[in-house]
């Protein structure tokens, strides 16, 4: 097994009232990318900030290659790239000058710093907007400057908060590939985002979080065969009825949601229990197991594209 | 720390600065404008007051250079609170350079545009203004620097106790003006009240004139401005603790643009 690049252990962090962290524990090992996956305010962006040394922890311990990033986080900011939520580069600079300061403050230098200029705005589809300012490129070229920095010197470990947040497609799947390729060559990638989509996408291990505790850790999928129960969902007009028979139901407005382990078999027989109530279904969804279905076997609530977490009643 | 880092820096808020050079070139007419519009008041004051050869610019080329100073003082603090607007600032605080380096690349450039903007305003005073130096230029140069310090370390205090950009806008410029009035920067002292004499001593602009006027007017040496310019110096201290506690690195500033 590869060595740990990122060592988290019961990470704790309230501010104020709020608890953020209660009890994070989580590993990041070399050529992993590891998707840090929550709704709004299950506490990725706290845990990211801590790591960097750009919020204090509460309790708790973090590694990065072996050093104390709480208390020496000036010496493990030399093994982290990072790049936070929100997008962070010079609108005034070209994308020469943003990539050239970061890498600058790295230490790069000389023909090392234009070789390594060159790598990072071939990898992101930047060499030909270079001497192009900042805040004259399109959202999603911002948004892979915002993260080429992050990539400079290929550190050990990389830390993207949000990374594709209001990016095109294109952008998209282009920094997908890039966060595969850096854990191929052996950066450890702490992928944090609340699109389900991309973790998927990227094969990678999760780390679900939410409401600052780790819910499940481990490969998506076994996971997904663990806990990511498939259902068979359907929205009735009106009030929806009940349903009889020993099935696992759960009720949200109209919508009904029956947990089956093969939706394509069981569906005919729940259809069958409806009587004369099939008369007001408006439709019928068979959802398949993945981490949509994990997120709301572990968390009893559904899980939005945009993030939310929204509670259903049972 | 490591002076690489702080250069890369300090260069790169040069470049901004250079970028958009309209703010330095106000604060370089402005004065010269004011200078030619009060040196003529300035003339009768300074002869009523003893110095029959004065032509004014003894008083007005020191007086509104020492007042645009303290505007340029907010300079490094402004350059925070645009690290916020820009989202960048904790990209940089979670780069490899450390607090010290941060601190002093974005200083240092605040520092050496107040000196460069009062010699200048100066050179400036010499050439259009017929302002004549009887003292020691060198004496000049070291007032000089202690102001610019002193306005750049207040600048710095108001911006650790400033949440918001107008705020420190708003801080700067009313206690420039103020400084700059009680200071005997904008009128002579002799003019303003007894009560403002008095209390002239506690704002480092009257520290500046002090020293600036005793060069030019009374031909000071370097010696005998050193009790003006350690007063300076003083003042820079007091406000760069206040700027050291109040200071948060962590803090959310809002940039208001």
């Amino acid at each position: 097994m590869s060595r740990p690049v990122l060592e988290i252990h019961d990470l704790r962090k309230s501010y104020h009232a709020v608890v953020a962290l209660d009890g994070v524990t989580f590993t990041a090992r070399s050529g992993e990318v590891v998707g840090l996956l929550g709704p709004n305010g299950a506490g990725k962006t706290t845990t990211v900030s801590i790591v960097c040394g750009l919020r204090r922890a509460d309790a708790g311990s973090v590694k990065v290659m072996g050093i104390d990033a709480l208390a020496r986080s000036e010496e493990v900011r030399r093994h982290l790239g990072f790049a936070p939520q929100d997008l962070a580069i010079y609108p005034i600079d070209t994308v020469r000058q943003n990539l050239t300061f970061f890498a600058e403050l790295i230490g790069l230098r000389g023909a090392l710093l234009t070789r390594e200029l060159e790598e990072v705005a071939s990898a992101l589809r930047l060499t030909d907007l270079m001497d192009r300012k900042a805040a004259e490129l399109s959202g999603g070229q911002k948004r892979r400057l915002h993260t080429a920095i992050a990539l400079l010197d290929r550190p050990p470990l990389i830390l993207l908060d949000e990374a594709t947040t209001g990016a095109d497609v294109e952008t998209r799947k282009a920094l997908i590939e890039v966060v595969r390729r850096l854990a191929d060559e052996g950066s450890a990638v702490v992928y944090s985002t609340h699109y389900l989509q991309e973790v998927e996408a990227l094969d990678a291990r999760v780390v679900i979080l939410d409401q600052g505790r780790v819910l499940a850790d481990g490969a998506l999928r076994d996971l997904v065969s663990r806990s990511g129960n498939a259902f068979v969902e359907l929205v009735f007009e009106g009030t929806p009825p009940g349903i009889p028979g020993r099935w696992h139901v759960t009720v949200d407005g109209t919508r009904v949601r029956v947990a089956v382990d093969h939706p394509e078999k069981a569906v005919g027989a729940l259809l069958e229990t409806l009587g004369p109530h099939k008369r007001r279904l408006q439709s019928v969804a068979l959802v398949s197991p993945s981490l949509e279905t994990v997120f709301m076997s572990l968390t009893g609530r559904r899980y939005r594209s945009e993030g939310r977490a929204d509670v259903l009643a049972s | 720390m490591s002076w690489r880092r702080s250069w890369v820096v300090m260069r790169h808020e040069l470049r901004a600065l250079a970028d958009d050079p309209g703010s330095l070139v106000f604060l370089l007419i402005m004065p010269l404008l004011m200078m030619g519009l009060m040196k003529p008041l300035f003339s009768l004051s300074l002869q009523a007051d003893g110095y029959p050869g004065a032509n004014g610019a003894e008083q007005a080329v020191p007086g509104m250079a020492a007042m645009f100073v303290t505007f340029t003082g907010s300079f490094a603090g402004f350059t925070f609170f645009r690290e916020h607007g820009w989202n960048t600032w904790d990209r940089l605080r979670a780069s490899q350079a450390k607090t010290l380096d941060i601190m002093l690349g974005k200083i240092v450039p605040t520092l050496l545009i107040a000196v460069a903007q009062l010699a200048a305003l100066f050179c400036f005073g010499i050439v259009l203004f017929d302002l004549l130096v009887a003292g020691s230029l060198i004496g000049l140069g070291m007032i000089g620097v202690a102001f610019a310090l002193s306005m750049l370390s207040f600048g710095m205090a108001i911006t650790s106790l400033s949440r918001t950009s107008l705020q420190l806008n708003t801080f700067v410029n009313l206690f420039g003006i103020v400084f700059a009035g009680v200071g005997g920067a904008l009128v002579p002292l002799v003019v303003l009240p007894d009560w403002v004499q008095g209390a002239a001593r506690f704002v480092p602009t009257y520290w500046a004139m002090d020293g600036f006027l005793d060069v030019i007017l009374d031909g000071a040496g370097a010696r005998e401005v050193m009790a003006s310019a350690s007063a300076l110096l003083l003042f820079s201290a007091v406000f760069t603790v206040i700027a050291a506690i109040k200071f948060r690195f962590e803090e959310t500033k809002v940039y208001v643009a």
